[in-house]
């Protein structure tokens, strides 16, 4: 016999075991969102309607950061006191802030269009797919807030038994001799740092608390209204409004210009304060640039007139010459170009969705090996040369094995990139023909990359030389010790001949390597 | 002469994203020496039902039987010595536009040539002479080394059927072989499908747009709606009364010769 319509019963055993089903099903099929329908619309819940959401609160919180940035400026241009002076806010003014400016984004996405719902192509339209109005928007927003309230209670009381173990743990930790990590890291901090920790913690219980009471009130619905589907938010029903791609709305009369727009008006507030952040950041002064280009002129005829004297001879102190230096960067680039192309190459598959395989262990390498890609590339061959100098000595091994990573990197993403980009059509026709994975590759896909690959790597040839003239400067080897050297020694003449040997090697390979690539691809 | 050759039981297909059924409880046999033509709307599954077959799709639930044998199991070798017997023609001919009609060609005796040698691109003579005798018999023996991408669409879907008969298969899937081409041509590639029916006895699936067409040259046809078998039959049995139930209300037929 079924459970009773209605009973506890058959909320587990329909609700909880359909969604369980759903999520082992959807992580088997390595699909990471699960579509949400809303009055007929498919949505992917983290793409459509968190990350609208986090864009909004990540540009207030910018916008509450120049805020803080300009008080402080302020207060020390009126008080005429040095950069070492801040004003003080109290501890729980931070935490204040985030849940303040989550609010503020809940408000601006209910009162008005967002920059992230604008982005997303969301808006919030009434029965007849209009644009809702003022009044309606504004219901919207008080019954939205009262359920966020309603969020940030539920995730507030989530940190209580959180705090709770966390303080049974401590006790339990130190005493057994050992700490909690971090209370040992935060604490030596200072407040700030101890109330940052907070901060953390309450982002976490909101997206744990939300996440749980939006599930929680999904099966409370299905459960005392079986059968009707609970997807629309709380707001929505109570305004009759619903959430729909701005290319389904109906709509009539002239449309808003743009910069009347809150999402138009926001956008011009945040570049404009930025900019002014910016400025003062960057200590921008036009009087330095204007009294000290005068006093300069020596420097800059020196530079001018560059002396090719340690062109061809070499130069007594370092005892090598120009056109060496400039050689060995050459060298080092095509070096790592080389080696970078022959060991991007097998990466480069592992790191292309359609050549891993798609079980658990296929999402694995292929995370991996991005994961590589991505970290490779965010640290500049410049770090990475100081870094390889100190430990492998300066010259220019240390520099080629920097511009090596850099180039793998690099490199390996662009290949898999290119390989994912690929016509499946002649993989399809190879596998149908009988072929096996390797013969799919070299008859599919190898034929199709190929003359990318080659363009790509003659490309990164063309960056590396730019580069390696950088990272002899930091003890890298090459042209760039010649620029250090000279500088240092404020030989001006000699620093405009290295300018010159490089701007003409640099411009050379691009033009080389521009033309090639246009005759390849 | 009807000898089954290819029976297909209860084949299923879900497609998990979306919980899209594309094949619905599709029960069929092909005789040997058939010209079995599929019709149907887009998207009804025809496409879907050709990929089952030599499972560059895998089938939800159903089985397969190819001379008796259920290919539905069959992995690695096996399966690989099941599709070398299956010839595939595509829609978009699915050629590698940047190697040349040669290379493309000998890429159907892959399931039989020795895996080593052929990934230097190197194949057996017979091979390569095999390759000659089937550019020939599609008339593109002087275009042998020409790139892919400068041929024709006409001449390219000449290729695939090359391709094809590399692989001296049992049966032929094609998949809207001429959807892409225009009317003329469209009849020239159908027949060179029809005279690999007739002279060699290979048993073609194809799916087709056209109802003119598939009346020419199919010898039965299968028709699909919303991934099931909603008329099996004769060419001529489909009056406009079924045309109607296959194509939906608002359907008219568009004569192609």
């Amino acid at each position: 016999m079924p459970p009773r319509v209605g009973s506890f019963a058959r909320l587990l055993s329909t609700r909880w075991g359909a969604l369980a089903k759903r999520a082992a099903r959807s992580i088997r099929a390595g699909t990471k969102h699960v579509a949400n329908v809303w009055n007929g619309m498919r949505f992917r819940v983290p793409k459509d309607r968190i990350a609208p959401l986090a864009a909004d609160w990540g540009l207030l919180v910018l916008l509450s950061y120049c805020t803080y940035f300009l008080i402080n400026h302020w207060y020390r241009a009126l008080n005429n006191v040095s950069a070492v002076y801040r004003v003080h806010f109290p501890n729980y003014a931070y935490v204040v802030a985030v849940v303040a400016t989550f609010l503020l984004a809940v408000l601006w996405e209910n009162l008005g269009t967002s920059i992230g719902w604008k982005s997303a192509g969301l808006v919030r339209a009434d029965t007849a797919n209009r644009p809702l109005r003022f009044l309606p928007r504004a219901a919207h927003f008080f019954v939205d807030l009262a359920a966020w309230s309603l969020t940030a209670l539920a995730a507030a009381l989530a940190l209580v038994p959180f705090a709770g173990l966390a303080t049974l743990l401590y006790g339990v930790v130190s005493r057994a001799g050992l700490m909690l990590i971090p209370t040992v890291v935060f604490r030596p901090l200072g407040p700030w740092y101890t109330t940052f920790g907070w901060v953390i913690a309450l982002v976490l219980a909101l997206i744990v608390a939300g996440t749980a009471s939006w599930w929680g009130a999904r099966a409370l619905w299905s459960w005392l209204w079986p059968g009707r589907k609970a997807e629309r938010p709380w707001a929505d029903r109570v305004v009759g409004s619903h959430v729909c791609k701005a290319s389904d709305l109906e709509r009539s009369g002239r449309p808003c210009p743009w910069w009347r727009t809150s999402w138009g008006l926001m956008a011009l507030l945040l570049v404009a304060v930025s900019v002014y952040v910016g400025w003062l950041t960057a200590q921008v002064n036009l009087s330095t640039l204007v009294h000290r280009a005068s006093s300069t002129g020596d420097y800059w005829q020196k530079l001018v007139t560059p002396d090719f004297k340690y062109f061809l001879a070499p130069e007594p102190d370092l005892h090598d010459t120009m056109l060496n230096g400039i050689i060995q960067t050459i060298f080092m680039a095509l070096l790592a170009t080389l080696l970078g192309f022959v060991l991007a190459l097998p990466l480069s598959f592992l790191g292309a969705r359609n050549m891993v395989t798609k079980n658990r262990l296929g999402w694995g390498i292929y995370t991996l090996t991005r994961a590589f890609f991505n970290i490779g590339r965010s640290i500049e061959p410049f770090v990475m040369a100081v870094l390889f100098a100190t430990t492998l000595g300066y010259g220019p091994f240390a520099g080629c094995l920097a511009l090596l990573v850099h180039t793998i990197a690099a490199l390996g993403k662009l290949y898999s990139e290119q390989i994912e980009a690929i016509d499946p059509g002649p993989v399809e026709a190879i596998t149908a023909c009988g072929g096996g994975r390797t013969q799919v590759l070299r008859y599919g896909v190898v034929p199709q990359v190929v003359p990318p690959f080659l363009a790509f790597t003659l490309y990164r040839w063309d960056i590396n030389v730019r580069m390696a003239t950088v990272i002899g400067m930091v003890g890298g080897g090459g042209i760039g010790r010649f620029f250090n050297y000279f500088k240092n020694e404020l030989r001006w003449h000699e620093v405009g001949a290295v300018i010159v040997i490089i701007a003409v090697v640099v411009w050379i390979m691009d033009y080389v390597s521009g033309r090639v690539r246009e005759r390849i691809t | 002469m009807a000898e089954p050759q290819l029976v297909i039981e209860h084949l299923t297909k879900v497609y998990e994203r979306g919980d899209v059924h594309a094949l619905r409880d599709v029960s069929l046999t092909v005789n040997r020496g058939d010209f079995l033509v599929l019709i149907g709307l887009s998207g009804s599954g025809k496409s879907t039902l050709l990929r089952c077959i030599n499972r560059l799709i895998e089938p939800t639930s159903g089985r397969i039987l190819l001379d008796g044998v259920d290919i539905t199991q069959a992995k690695g070798a096996e399966l690989r010595k099941v599709r070398r017997r299956i010839g595939m023609v595509f829609q978009h001919f699915n050629l590698v536009k940047r190697s040349s009609v040669l290379t493309n060609v000998l890429a159907g005796r892959l399931g039989y040539a020795p895996p080593g040698p052929t990934l230097i691109g190197r194949f057996p003579r017979e091979d390569v002479d095999r390759a000659h005798q089937s550019l020939e018999t599609v008339g593109l023996l002087e275009k042998m080394y020409t790139r892919a991408d400068q041929l024709s669409g006409g001449q390219q879907q000449r290729v695939g059927i090359a391709r094809a008969l590399m692989q001296e298969p049992e049966l032929i899937l094609a998949d809207e072989p001429v959807s892409a081409l225009d009317p003329a041509t469209a009849n020239s590639i159908l027949q060179y499908l029809e005279a690999m029916n007739h002279q060699h006895g290979v048993t073609v699936i194809c799916a087709l747009h056209f109802l003119s067409l598939a009346r020419r040259y199919g010898t039965r046809i299968i028709a699909l709606k919303d991934g099931a078998v909603v008329f099996e039959g004769l060419p001529k049995e489909i009056d406009n009364v079924r045309f109607k139930e296959i194509y939906g209300e608002d359907a008219e037929e568009v004569e192609v010769r």
